[in-house]
């Protein structure tokens, strides 16, 4: 059995920061606004929310959820990933235009890279806040 | 709205350093050293690719 001492030398279990984490899953840079880094957080805000403005200006297309489809599914969970930025485009009705060019796949790529860098602002939001980070 | 391909290199690139430089680093110096190496690359390495693939085709 082990003793007391023993016990305590063992490191605390680090609880998830679930606001912070939250937040910055909702939306681009909102764990860093949570955790009060209002600078960063707005320059993530700014260049995410940018970013995926310019994937619709574009006229890119969100990837669609199709299980039998591996490429489409991850494109889909990337997508995803952009927040309520994805969530008010879905659901203002944005559609693309029935015409491809080499611009709207510029933009698919737009909205897309905006939801993984969306992924970077959360690991980063998670880092400050268990204090691997400032 | 009109984009070019270069506007939309040199967009890409700016949005993805300044997310790169201000999640990577530690003090603001660091961030803003490495987000602009981060656009450079991105920017150069992309245009320098045109080019290769207009002089391959």
């Amino acid at each position: 059995m082990p003793s007391k001492e023993a016990a305590s030398d063992q490191p605390a279990k680090a609880e998830l920061p679930v606001g912070p984490v939250l937040a910055a899953c909702l939306v681009p840079g909102g764990g860093h606004f949570w955790l009060h880094r209002w600078g960063r957080g707005a320059i993530l805000l700014a260049s995410v929310g940018a970013m995926f403005v310019s994937g619709l200006l574009m006229q890119g297309r969100f990837f669609q959820l199709e299980p039998a489809n591996i490429v489409e599914t991850l494109g889909f969970l990337g997508d995803v990933c952009s927040g309520l930025l994805f969530v008010v485009a879905k659901l203002a009705g944005y559609q693309t235009l029935a015409s491809a060019s080499p611009i709207a796949d510029y933009g698919t790529k737009f909205l897309l890279v905006a939801g993984l860098l969306n992924v970077l602002c959360v690991l980063d939001a998670y880092d400050i806040a268990v204090g691997n980070k400032d | 709205m009109f984009f070019s391909h270069l506007m939309a290199t040199f967009l890409f690139a700016l949005f993805t350093s300044v997310v790169f430089g201000v999640t990577s680093k530690h003090t603001d110096r660091e961030r803003l050293l490495y987000g602009a190496w981060v656009f450079a690359l991105f920017f150069l390495i992309t245009f320098g690719a045109g080019w290769f693939m207009y002089i391959l085709r």
